[in-house]
């Protein structure tokens, strides 16, 4: 390799000062994320850091689920990095929503589900799309709401998973509607029990405030 | 005193010889005598010598001595002794003066100069006398015999070769980049893995306690929770049993109130017939009528009775010392002449008895009856005690004397 002066011994190769870590960091988030296409995702990783955007970064390593032998689709770890890419914007493109599924490697058929789900059209509200995909990873109603608690919160993980009652209302309404088989005073009188107790918490609703719930129909 | 003490000292010497021996002996102080011996008398005579006691020392400073303050006799030095002190001074003055004179001076200076003390070096030196002296040496080298012998140097031997470094000959980047590349990204890759499992491990624990505490908070709260409810069902048992208590209580108490009140209806049932009778019987129900009869006119008729029956008997009474007076008259006429009234004395003998003497002694004219009556009237209430109502004959004279008329 040309070099623009002569070396002559090996103690005169200059690394840069920066690289280590940023190699260092960029293994760890390789190790944490486990891309199934590694260069797609580093390429994506690179631009997100170059670009000072929130990196595709999952937080803790998720261990794959032994059901899931084949490259599964969404799981939590992966809608809660779409989650902290994309709902600052609010709306997003649904190009560039496909953009990021894509970066993580999430096969488009998924996408392509979620979407007609909702029948969405250009722009997609990103807080839709999430109960979607809540509504995808969970089987029944109140699993969805449940990962939705847990990706939604700022609590530190394995606490209770707090969520404001508004998002949290938002979000049952929404997916009730969507599924289309419960009649509203159910929501309605749902909703009002778990407000009464949200209240007593400062507006906050707890995952046992509707897990522990055997009485309900769903 | 040594000298006397010598004998002293070799008999003692002359004791047990002791290892140790003094310059000069310690010894007991004798005691001074008050009055000065004569020098010729101490050697004459010997006297037992004294020792004294310390304690006892006029010689010795009693009391402490840190404290003691020399005061003189008199704080004021006395006259004389100022003048002297005056005298002193001015006498040491003088030799000052004296020995300043002797002195050489330096002329005094001329007219328009003046003598100025000037120093002329940049530093203060000291002016002695004595020179200062400094000792210096100096020593050449000892002369050298050889002088020093040249570096060997050998005969050149072999041939001379000569070579040429290409460029790119050194140094091969990929070669030697290779260890520092494997070493940089072997150690990235080791470190950034057990940062990633110290990581994980550290949330993970970290998630489980919070999942540990999630569980224990709700645990606690239902755990207040049923206190709660157990508390308040206490209490409420607690102020059920209380207000059924206090219903018993009342009830008792009514049971005991309608009890009372029936005995006491039966008790005093017979009370008020009781008391009206009573009171009927002592005579607080009276007709008015019958009490204003009772009380005023009843007295009233009794007093007017009595009043009349009193003019009865006091015209009967009038009527007997009428009687009697004029039996008596009648008496004294025929007491003259006794043997016609003889007939008629039994008749007023039989008057006296309702008389006493004292009407025998006051006999007035039968015309002034209001008189007869009050001279009657006082013998009467003597006599007889039904009498007395005749006091009252005197207000009623013109009723009296009508009744008697009437009569």
């Amino acid at each position: 390799m040309p070099l623009p002066e002569t070396m002559f011994c090996a103690q005169q190769i200059k690394i840069p000062p920066e690289l280590p870590d940023i190699l260092k960091q960029f293994t760890k988030a390789a190790i944490r994320t486990q891309p199934h296409d590694v260069l797609q995702w580093a390429a994506a990783y690179f631009s997100a850091l170059s670009k000072g955007e929130p990196l595709p970064v999952k937080e803790r390593i998720e261990m794959p689920l032994a059901a899931e032998k084949t490259d599964a689709g969404l799981t939590p770890g992966l809608l809660k990095v779409l989650h902290k890419q994309l709902s600052p914007k609010g709306t997003v493109n649904v190009a560039e929503l496909k953009e990021k599924w894509k970066h993580l490697c999430l096969p488009e058929e998924q996408l392509k589900a979620i979407l007609q789900l909702g029948d969405f059209g250009e722009e997609v509200e990103w807080m839709k799309v999430l109960a979607l995909g809540c509504s995808v990873l969970g089987g029944s109603l109140l699993s969805s709401m449940k990962h939705a608690c847990e990706i939604l919160t700022r609590d530190p993980e394995g606490g209770a998973a707090r969520v404001p009652f508004e998002t949290f209302s938002f979000l049952y309404s929404y997916l009730a509607s969507i599924d289309g088989e419960i009649p509203e005073e159910k929501t309605e009188a749902f909703l009002h029990g778990i407000k009464e107790q949200a209240d007593q918490q400062t507006g906050m609703v707890l995952l046992r405030n509707f897990l522990t719930q055997p009485s309900r129909p769903f | 005193m040594l000298p006397a003490r010598q004998p002293e000292k070799e008999e003692v010497a002359a004791a047990p010889a002791v290892p140790y021996t003094y310059c000069s002996r310690p010894r007991a102080l004798p005691a001074r005598p008050k009055y000065r011996a004569a020098r010729d008398a101490a050697e004459l005579e010997k006297e037992p010598i004294r020792y004294a006691n310390l304690m006892y020392d006029r010689r010795v400073v009693r009391g402490n001595t840190y404290a003691l303050q020399v005061v003189p006799v008199s704080t004021q030095p006395s006259p004389l002794e100022i003048q002297r002190q005056r005298e002193a001074r001015k006498r040491a003055l003088a030799r000052k003066r004296a020995k300043e004179q002797m002195q050489p001076r330096t002329p005094e200076p001329v007219e328009g100069r003046e003598h100025v003390h000037v120093q002329t070096e940049l530093y203060l030196e000291e002016i002695s006398d004595r020179i200062i002296e400094v000792d210096t040496e100096c020593q050449t080298d000892a002369f050298l015999d050889r002088p020093p012998t040249p570096f060997f140097i050998p005969a050149k031997t072999g041939k001379d070769v000569a070579t040429q470094i290409e460029e790119g000959e050194l140094f091969d980047f990929d070669v030697e980049v290779k260890p520092i590349l494997e070493v940089l990204i072997g150690k990235t890759v080791e470190q950034a893995l057990l940062e990633v499992m110290e990581e994980e491990e550290l949330a993970q624990l970290w998630a489980r306690q919070r999942a540990y505490a999630e569980l224990r908070n709700a645990e606690l709260a239902e755990v207040q929770r049923l206190e709660e409810q157990d508390r308040r069902y206490r209490e409420e048992k607690e102020r059920r049993k209380l207000q059924h208590m206090q219903m018993l209580q009342k009830q008792k108490e009514t049971t005991e109130k309608i009890a009372a009140w029936a005995f006491a209806q039966r008790y005093l049932a017979d009370l008020i017939p009781s008391v009206f009778n009573n009171l009927r019987e002592s005579g607080f129900f009276y007709d008015p009528i019958e009490r204003d009869i009772e009380t005023e006119f009843l007295p009233w008729l009794m007093t007017e009775v009595e009043e009349t029956l009193e003019r009865k008997v006091l015209g009967r009474t009038m009527l007997d010392s009428l009687i009697r007076t004029v039996v008596e008259k009648r008496l004294d006429a025929f007491s003259r002449k006794p043997l016609s009234d003889q007939t008629e004395a039994p008749a007023e003998e039989s008057r006296p008895t309702d008389a006493p003497h004292q009407v025998v002694g006051e006999t007035d004219a039968a015309d002034q009856p209001v008189a007869e009556k009050e001279e009657t009237d006082q013998p009467v209430p003597e006599e007889q005690p039904s009498r007395h109502i005749s006091f009252r004959l005197e207000e009623s004279d013109p009723a009296g004397t009508e009744d008697l008329e009437t009569e």
